[in-house]
């Protein structure tokens, strides 16, 4: 009964408090609305008790304030939203450790799967499966509560409802927008297309925990991968996979893989160092194996496709055009002359001095003097 | 926690300073982008991402001096949540701008949505028991705390997850979806409680409104239901264009 009470209720609000509709306070110029710097406060915890309770009394009566708060909620970053209780340092070592014992049992039971993954290097980058990119990946575990944006990746949230927000509006149209660009913004504005593609293909998926299979695309792209199964019969596979992975990671110490125009993250050496290849030439570091992300300056505007990492302190990335980056002490970053203008696809280093360099031509060029000369490799 | 160094990129890219817009075009367009499709996947706020680097760099008008929106950059976040708090607001206030030029629904439209109700003239007690029942509740909402009509509105009227809703009230969705309950309850004992004092109705009429508001009840526009209450907000209101959507 209790149930029935509550549930005809939740139907009754759900159907009647119609976005936007519910605006009953009076809101006067002492009690304006919500302000920019207000917002960016209030979502960075940065309000104190009084300004908080006064900007919430506000919101709870003003329909246009909630729309705000609801539209910010929606550009948080995945890397922003609370981790939840698996995510915790107390019960980290439950995940590698249950996905472990899962993938050996499976290991023994199943076939070995084919990985496409390449082993070169002291660098292992973990790229997303094409498969979960599009949202299937392995269920989280069964008691996890969140319903982060991440974890609606790998785990379908409850029906999103079409919300007021989604849909677009008339406004400011392209040739007002273009008009107003300063000339600086000419660089803001290159590539726009693309990295409209690439942000959708990579906002909300990075695959760093045992979560995902490190299923690589060879060179060019996810149409040279291999064919796929089905996600549903993938997904025990993909641990075991993962698990393998891990295990030539222990006894080889270095893979290196290289995905086009996806986020990448390249594991030093020491795990705990990891670089992540962000949409626009970004770079991210992390020191502590990835639950923080320090933005860096590489001067790169095109966006990094692959790196190899032999220790903590340097790294190599490489991206297209003949882009090739070096930081020998993890933070500042300076770039490489590459003999020719040709696309990279992958790059193997051995420390600040050697590297090999493929092409997208296939030709390998070899360095071993932090890249001042680069040698054309015969006969590859 | 301190944010002295996004002020001091955004002093310096406010000043004009070249490698500060650099490094400022280098770390926040993927962010801005990012946001900018996270409100229209389609992306239709990408414009609004061009328009606001445009006046963070601060174009002015030939002969005049030139004015960046960073300057109304505080420090009290992070540098990456103001930009996406403007990036929101713009978006908000471009969408709502453009709802009031939506043309509202035809009353053929509204004749017809009606005959698909039933064939015969509509039922007086119907109409009542609905209208009463969304009084009834137009008054329970008023009488919760702000916070509670707070998560209301975040998931019923903006349709956010639990998840989401609890980012903005710093809950969990499980403390979300606790306090939404209880909330539920408090709104159906209040509202049976009024239209049983204030209206006389017993549990089979109660019942009734519960069932008939729960068909289809329209929108629920507060603002008309408490016209009697304040209707000096009213009339003001009246004489502005309506600004819900």
């Amino acid at each position: 009964m209790k149930a029935d009470r509550d549930a005809s209720m939740d139907k009754l609000l759900a159907s009647t408090l119609k976005a936007g509709r519910e605006e009953t306070r009076r809101v006067t110029p002492a009690d304006a609305h919500i302000d920019a710097e207000t917002l960016a406060a209030w979502t960075d915890g940065a309000l104190d008790a009084r300004e908080r309770a006064a900007a919430e009394a506000h919101a709870a009566g003003c329909a246009r304030c909630q729309q705000l708060l609801a539209a910010m909620v929606r550009t948080q970053p995945a890397s922003e939203v609370p981790k939840s209780p698996w995510r915790m340092p107390s019960l980290a070592w439950l995940v590698p450790l249950t996905a472990a014992a899962t993938a050996l049992a499976i290991w023994v039971a199943v076939p070995r799967p084919s990985r496409v993954q390449v082993s070169t290097g002291e660098t292992t980058v973990d790229e997303l499966a094409p498969a979960a990119r599009s949202g299937r990946s392995l269920p989280p575990p069964p008691d996890e509560p969140a319903a982060t944006t991440r974890d609606q990746i790998a785990r379908p949230d409850e029906p999103r409802r079409p919300a007021a927000l989604q849909k677009s509006a008339p406004g400011l149209t392209e040739s007002d927008s273009a008009n107003r660009v300063p000339p600086k913004a000419s660089a803001f504005l290159k590539d726009t297309k693309q990295e409209s593609v690439e942000a959708k293909a990579t906002t909300p998926t990075i695959a760093e925990s045992a979560n995902v299979a490190p299923a690589t695309p060879a060179a060019g792209g996810a149409a040279a991968a291999p064919a796929l199964p089905p996600a549903s019969a993938r997904a025990v596979p993909r641990a075991a996979a993962e698990a393998g992975a891990r295990m030539e990671t222990a006894a080889a110490p270095s893979r290196m893989a290289f995905a086009a125009g996806l986020d990448v993250i390249v594991v030093s050496s020491n795990p705990s160092t990891r670089f992540r290849l962000l949409p626009g030439g970004g770079v991210q570091r992390s020191a502590d194996g990835g639950s923080t992300w320090r933005t860096e300056v590489t001067g790169a505007t095109d966006t990094l496709r692959g790196g190899s990492s032999p220790s903590p302190s340097v790294c190599w990335l490489i991206g297209r055009a003949g882009t090739v980056l070096l930081s020998i002490d993890g933070r500042t970053w300076r770039r490489i002359t590459f003999p020719e203008t040709v696309d990279l696809l992958s790059i193997v280093a051995t420390d600040q001095d050697s590297a090999t360099v493929t092409t997208a031509d296939g030709r390998s060029f070899v360095t071993a003097d932090g890249g001042q000369t680069w040698t054309l490799r015969p006969g590859l | 926690m301190s944010y002295a160094g996004d002020l001091e990129l955004a002093r310096r890219c406010a000043a004009g300073e070249e490698q500060a817009w650099e490094r400022f075009v280098l770390e926040y367009r993927p962010l801005l982008y990012r946001a900018a499709d996270a409100l229209d996947p389609s992306g239709g706020a990408r414009d609004l991402a061009d328009s606001l680097y445009a006046d963070l760099y601060g174009l002015a008008e030939p002969g005049a001096e030139r004015q960046s929106l960073f300057r109304y950059f505080q420090g009290r976040s992070s540098l990456a949540t103001w930009l996406r708090a403007v990036l929101s607001q713009r978006y908000v206030d471009r969408l709502r701008a453009g709802a009031r030029l939506e043309p509202l629904p035809d009353e053929n439209h509204v004749a017809h949505r009606d005959e698909g109700r039933g064939t015969g003239p509509p039922d007086p007690d119907r109409l009542r028991h609905v209208a009463l029942l969304q009084q009834a509740l137009a008054r329970a909402i008023e009488e919760l705390d702000a916070r509670d009509r707070l998560r209301l509105g975040c998931y019923y009227a903006q349709q956010l997850k639990l998840a989401e809703t609890g980012r903005i009230l710093k809950e969990h969705e499980a403390t979300v979806s606790r306090q939404l309950a209880r909330t539920r309850r408090t709104l159906r004992d209040n509202v049976e409680r009024r239209l049983r004092e204030d209206h006389r109705l017993n549990d089979a009429q109660i019942a009734e409104c519960f069932e008939l508001a729960s068909e289809d009840p329209g929108p629920l526009d507060l603002r008309e239901m408490l016209a009697d209450q304040v209707p000096a907000d009213a009339a003001r209101k009246k004489s502005e264009p309506d600004r819900s959507i």
